[in-house]
């Protein structure tokens, strides 16, 4: 089930990261394995080295580790037809969302991210991430990914996540 | 920066900032880009980046400016849940909605703007609305009333 | 799987009545034959579910217009015995149950062509005896809460005869339901504050966006007595607490991401916050256990609660559950059992009675495993059951 395989690469990650217990790792089995073979591709904006001058990031958008997704909970658009900041076909992308920052790693930068969801077809099925760094609770809706954000879209579908730059954070705010 | 942001960032040192009437450009600068982000980071997932609202959200783009023609109004800006119970502290609400009064109000904003000052925001965010949407147009309406237009 | 094996294993038997009737002696020699069956009967549940009995919410992540709640007794050991019933509860509803009325509410949301057309949301009301709709009522305004199952947006009050349902357009308000004549009294705005826990005989509170509560009482016509916001008591940055708690006798338990735990009394009209405590013993602290998951916490019927733990905490993992579930007697403000689970928990919750047995979602293959509650012994695994994502567990009432 691919629900299981991007929860639990997530989850396998965290753990292989930053747990010495090994128990923890019990029950993950082969899901654990297959995730360590998963290469990270890079996007297409060009690298650091090769451009100085230009614009970096460098992941896969595909990949629940790619930086922009820091609190991304759901379906990656880039594997449902869209991209990491644009709606699959067919689909309605919601005015209404929340927003966080996440740290780009090839630049130093946090970036203000904007997760608009895309609505109106039943779940994409694809790449299910779940991360959550800087999410809160619903009693914080400026801050959370446990709402469904197809708000003020025609249906309340949820189909899949986008995480769009939308600024430059504040160094020190 | 262009023209316009540089004047509204001087408007939000002078309010907020103490002792500082008039910034430097740096300063001017720094003021409006940490406005702008606290607008990203606490109000635009559901006010839209130019404030132009969306479904049940309202619309400030263009029409914010008319709440600042009584002081009923003025209050009702600070008062809204999404400012009042906001997680920016006074200063930085002050900021922020100065900004947004500055940057989205068109010409529904009169030219006699006084910027909030903290300590304003501070007495008026104690009371926060509790029937936000009957309270909203009661005072459009009686806006409307004053100003002899449609608001 | 199994009932695979039970048609196979009819085969060789069928084989035999047909090679050996032909030369059989005659009729009278066979047994009787089977009894003619009536078509068309349909089972029924007891009004009273027993203490064994689930509720598993799977809301069917992949295909959420189809989410479903399977009706479950733990006390069995096949799938066959275990499913008593479902029913369905359409794009991320959540459902409450009273044994009292007999009736489990659902709040849903259908659009006319299934993913497409007006959006409509309802209060469907399940009888949980034939587990058939027995009434239905329109929730205008598009606004129903919908997000990951909660079971803080619905709330008995007023003796069981109102219904509280969070709402989030993004304004958040509170629709309030006559559960005896099965319609809308009144729509109450709860600006910034979301959620509906219990507060005196007839009123909710809502927990806000700067880290209080807003306490409602209501008047007999349900129109409002009197909003009260209490004084910011967290930081829902630094320090934010989780929307789920346990409550018991009137106290909401809320446990925050650092450890820490609320005690707030909801006895009366104004929700009134106590002194925090940590849910760590100091000696482990170290290890930074913290909760995590989605249905995090459930209470017993002994005063006790049960929190999803992990250690390791940090920022982002708050959501992913643990794999531990420690238990407090909040009396004594301290941890009374520790128990480690067979496999990763996602969400928890405890059944009712004297012999409490602890049932846990597990996200490794969204299976549940059974404990018993009070020495902490894992007892079954529960799946198969067509379960795929049962991300909220309930105790039948």
């Amino acid at each position: 089930m691919k629900f299981l395989d991007r929860m639990m690469e997530q989850r396998s990650r965290e753990l292989a990261q930053r747990s010495s217990r090994r128990g923890l790792l019990k029950g993950l089995g082969s899901l654990l394995v297959g995730s360590a073979a998963i290469p990270l591709l890079p996007v297409a904006r060009a690298s650091a080295a090769g451009n100085p001058g230009q614009p970096v990031e460098e992941g896969d958008p595909s990949s629940c580790d790619y930086w922009r997704y820091c609190a991304i909970d759901g379906f990656l658009c880039d594997c449902c037809g869209g991209s990491a900041n644009t709606c699959p076909p067919g689909t309605e992308m919601s005015p209404v969302t929340w927003i966080g920052t996440c740290l780009n790693p090839a630049d130093g930068r946090n970036y203000v991210i904007s997760y608009n969801d895309c609505c109106g077809k039943s779940s994409c099925g694809a790449c299910l991430c779940q991360r959550d760094e800087g999410d809160r609770p619903p009693y914080r809706p400026d801050a959370t990914n446990d709402i469904n954000w197809c708000l003020g879209t025609s249906s309340a579908a949820y189909h899949c996540s986008t995480a769009i730059v939308v600024g430059v954070a504040l160094e020190d705010s | 920066m262009t023209k316009v942001q540089a004047a509204i960032a001087a408007l939000l040192l002078c309010s907020c900032l103490p002792a500082s009437a008039s910034g430097t450009a740096a300063e001017n600068s720094r003021a409006y880009r940490q406005a702008h982000f606290d607008y990203q980071m606490n109000c635009q997932g559901c006010h839209a980046p130019d404030g132009a609202g969306a479904g049940s959200v309202p619309r400030m783009k263009g029409h914010v400016g008319v709440f600042l023609q009584s002081q009923q109004g003025r209050e009702y800006l600070v008062r809204v849940p999404g400012s009042a119970t906001s997680a920016l502290d006074d200063t930085r609400l002050a900021a922020v909605l100065n900004w947004i009064v500055l940057e989205f109000s068109g010409d529904s904003l009169a030219s006699d703007f006084q910027p909030y000052s903290a300590a304003e925001i501070g007495r008026m965010r104690q009371q926060p609305l509790n029937e936000v949407d009957d309270y909203r147009v009661e005072l459009l309406r009686t806006l409307s009333d004053a100003s002899g237009r449609n608001q | 799987m199994y009932q695979a094996l039970k048609r196979w294993a009819l085969v060789p038997a069928a084989g035999l009545l047909v090679s050996l009737a032909p030369t059989a002696a005659g009729a009278e020699d066979r047994p009787p034959p089977l009894p003619i069956e009536p078509i068309g009967v349909i089972e029924t549940l007891p009004a009273t579910y027993p203490e064994s009995w689930f509720l598993v919410h799977d809301a069917a992540f992949f295909h959420m217009s189809d989410g479903k709640v399977y009706v479950i007794d733990s006390a069995e050991d096949t799938v066959a015995e275990q499913v008593k019933g479902t029913f369905n509860v359409a794009l991320m509803g959540n459902i409450l149950h009273s044994a009292r009325r007999g009736e489990i509410y659902a709040v849903e949301t259908f659009h006319e062509r299934g993913t497409r057309g007006e959006r409509k949301d309802y209060l469907t009301i399940w009888d949980q005896q034939s587990l058939a709709p027995v009434a239905e009522v329109f929730l205008p305004g598009k606004k129903r809460f919908m997000g990951m199952p909660s079971r803080e947006t619905l709330l008995l009050l007023n003796d069981q005869r109102w219904l509280a349902i969070a709402n989030f357009s993004p304004a958040a308000s509170v629709t309030l339901i006559d559960l005896e004549k099965r319609e809308i009294i009144s729509q109450v705005p709860t600006p910034g504050c979301t959620f509906v826990y219990p507060s005196g005989d007839r009123g909710f509170s809502s927990l806000c966006a700067d880290g209080r509560f807003m306490s409602t009482s209501l008047e007999r016509d349900g129109s409002i007595a009197q909003q009260v916001r209490t004084d910011a008591f967290f930081s829902t940055d630094v320090n934010p607490i989780f929307e789920r708690a346990a409550i018991i006798n009137d106290t909401g338990y809320f446990p925050g991401f650092d450890g820490m735990v609320w005690p707030v009394d909801f006895s009366g009209k104004t929700a009134k916050v106590g002194e925090a405590w940590h849910l760590v013993p100091e000696a482990e602290r170290a290890e930074r256990w913290a909760p995590a998951g989605i249905g995090i916490i459930a209470e017993d019927d002994l005063g006790r609660f049960y929190v999803l733990m992990h250690p390791d905490a940090q920022d982002g993992s708050q959501n992913g559950g643990g794999p531990e579930v420690w238990v407090f007697d909040p009396k004594k403000q301290a941890r009374v059992a520790r128990i480690a689970l067979k496999e990763w928990g996602l969400s928890i919750t405890v059944s009712r009675g004297k012999e409490p047995k602890l049932l846990v979602t597990n996200p490794v293959n969204m299976g549940m495993e059974l404990y018993d509650a009070q020495s902490g012994d894992y007892i079954k695994t529960i799946t198969d059951i067509g379960q795929e994502t049962p991300l909220m567990l309930y105790r039948a009432e």
